[in-house]
């Protein structure tokens, strides 16, 4: 019987945008993140494209419906051996995603709710419009029959009263419109002194609104009040349901020793359509934890766990005293290829802490992953249990991070390996942008 | 700031001295009448810009500035999740009261998580620029709710 396992060791890849995550050792989490619209990892040579509307995550909505749309394409065999040996075998994914973000509680929206209303009152409005806007004394202007020139004064003269900042630029301007169009100071007396009525009048309708302004802003400080009691005392929670969906395509090359006839039939290509789907949970709580769930059926290979060989088949023909050889390479794997179905479980709990001001790490404290194989006796059932940590610096530059993990707890697998030998631990580096990695972050 | 007000006098007293002694005190007039206190009301309307960011697992509840809801989801930037700000050509008109521009900023995060706001008004940016929350408290909250001037 064939032993099925899998020791990831040291992965170092590189990451266009990299995801905040505490991944295990095959890169995996139940953890939602914001994912890249591009990603390239260098080191398994793939490239991925994706459309999703998570950028709405970044409000407290009390329901959010979120979806996504992931494409992932690789080599396999990696870059190394795609650039030094043409090797492809394409290995390619759909993921499709679709979930409801609740987060917030009933009485936040409806303080929110109260408190949006009353700045959004007519008053306010009101109040606004004839204070801070020119357009109600351009329209004044605009139809009274004065002449053009006065009506350019007193637009320009306004244009310089609202600009509330005094800005110096602005009177120069009006200074220098007074100075080019006006030498009859009596006509410009006259001018000013309309737009000081107006100003006048502007001012006795906003007196005429004070009272019931100031009401109304009395109104939203108590709210507020009560809003921000009401979350000194409750912690912050939220929640996404997911369901996510996906289909693998991957053409590799076998190598069977027990075929008949010539040794070229001993390279068998293999051509596997796989498909997932999983059921999730996020659930955030507080400013610590976050924790995942999912469950899930795949159609899977065994193919990370065999390893790939190269071959050459050499063939030569006589003629004479001469010898002609030829030599055509091949990549393939050995040993006993199976697609199975299976059923997995993975969850993770995250434990966000800072060192300092400066440094901060997010600890998946314990995280699991439980492969149950569906009618196949060959592939034994496994449970992995670990837990990683990644450092962040502030904004989120990743600094680095290590796991631990201990692959086949029961030893369903027999491996004569004792429980230290069943460790697999690694050091995550990522390398991220920073054009690109606040949009993550 | 020196340079621009030195400027502004020499600009000032050449005009006075050829043209314009008598609309020069117009216009003082002007902006007396208009600067003038609306009896009992503790502050003006103010023109308003912002800029504000935050990191990735921040969520942001909402924004008032001066007592004017603040429409995040408008401002986000295509490009950037994170970021927010005035859409071109776009102010907010606020409530300045006397003793500052009340800022409520709601939002919840996690350890390490921050946001970042900077306020102009008009075209002069807020002395206590920049407004920031970088310590959720005990409940995962990132709030803000002071006056600022």
């Amino acid at each position: 019987m064939k032993k099925v396992i899998l020791f990831a060791t040291v992965f170092l890849f590189i990451r266009v945008s990299a995801q905040m995550t505490v991944e295990d050792a095959k890169g995996e989490t139940s953890i939602l993140f914001k994912p890249s619209n591009i990603g390239l990892n260098i080191g398994e040579a793939s490239i991925s494209a994706g459309w999703n509307n998570f950028r709405k995550q970044a409000f407290v909505k009390p329901q959010t419906v979120l979806w996504g749309l992931n494409i992932n394409s690789k080599n396999k065999e990696g870059l190394a051996s795609l650039l030094d040996e043409g090797h492809l075998e394409p290995d390619s994914k759909l993921q499709i995603f679709f979930g409801i973000q609740r987060a917030g509680s009933r009485r936040e929206f409806l303080l929110s709710k109260q408190v949006y209303d009353l700045e959004n009152a007519g008053i306010v409005q009101e109040y606004k419009y004839v204070s801070a806007y020119q357009k109600p004394a351009l329209n004044l202007i605009n139809e009274s029959n004065l002449s053009s020139l006065q009506k350019k004064l007193i637009r320009d003269t306004l244009k310089f009263v609202f600009a509330k900042n005094m800005d110096i630029r602005s009177e120069l301007d009006l200074l220098y419109v007074i100075k080019k169009g006006y030498d009859d100071k009596a006509e410009i007396a006259r001018t000013f002194q309309l737009v000081i009525d107006f100003l006048a009048k502007r001012k006795d309708v906003l007196s005429g609104m004070q009272k019931n302004l100031e009401e109304n802003f009395a109104k939203i400080d108590s709210l507020n009040e009560e809003f921000s009691s009401y979350r000194k005392t409750h912690k912050a929670k939220s929640a996404i349901f997911y369901i996510r969906g996906g289909l693998s395509a991957n053409t590799l090359t076998l190598y069977d020793s027990t075929s008949t006839g010539g040794l070229i039939n001993r390279f068998d290509t293999a051509e596997f359509r796989g498909a997932f789907v999983d059921l999730g949970i996020n659930y955030d709580v507080g400013k610590r934890w976050s924790f995942g769930f999912t469950g899930g059926y795949e159609k899977y290979n065994n193919i990370d766990s065999l390893e790939s060989s190269s071959y050459s088949l050499r063939t030569s023909t006589t003629q004479g005293s001469q010898q002609l050889s030829a030599e055509t390479k091949y990549t393939a794997y050995p040993g006993t290829y199976i697609s199975y179905d299976r059923i997995s479980f993975k969850t993770d709990a995250y434990y966000f802490g800072a060192l300092n001001d400066q440094y901060r790490f997010v600890w998946n404290t314990i995280y699991s992953r439980i492969i149950l194989p569906v009618n196949e006796e060959r592939i034994e059932g496994i449970i992995e249990l670990g837990s990683g940590i990644n450092f962040y610096k502030s904004r989120g530059k990743f600094v680095g991070g290590t796991y631990l993990q201990i692959n086949d707890v029961t030893n369903n697998m027999q491996s004569e390996n004792g429980f230290f030998k069943r460790l697999a631990f690694g050091l995550v580096a990522k390398f991220t942008f920073t054009s690109i990695v606040d949009r993550i972050l | 700031m020196i340079m621009a007000k030195s400027k502004k006098r020499s600009f000032r007293s050449v005009v006075k001295r050829n043209y314009m002694v008598y609309s020069d005190k117009s216009l003082k007039s002007i902006m007396h009448v208009f600067n003038e206190e609306i009896e009992g009301l503790r502050g003006r309307m103010v023109p308003v810009t912002y800029t504000l960011e935050k990191t990735g697992r921040t969520s942001l509840f909402s924004l008032s500035i001066g007592y004017t809801h603040i429409d995040l989801e408008q401002d986000q930037d295509p490009a950037n999740d994170n970021q927010f700000s005035t859409r071109d050509g776009k102010k907010y008109t606020c409530f300045m009261e006397d003793d500052g521009l009340r800022i409520t900023l709601r939002a919840e995060g996690k350890v390490g998580d921050s946001w970042t706001l900077n306020v102009m008004l008009g075209q002069s940016p807020l002395n206590d620029n920049p407004v920031e929350e970088y310590r959720p408290d005990e409940n995962g909250r990132l709030d803000h709710d002071e006056k600022h001037n």
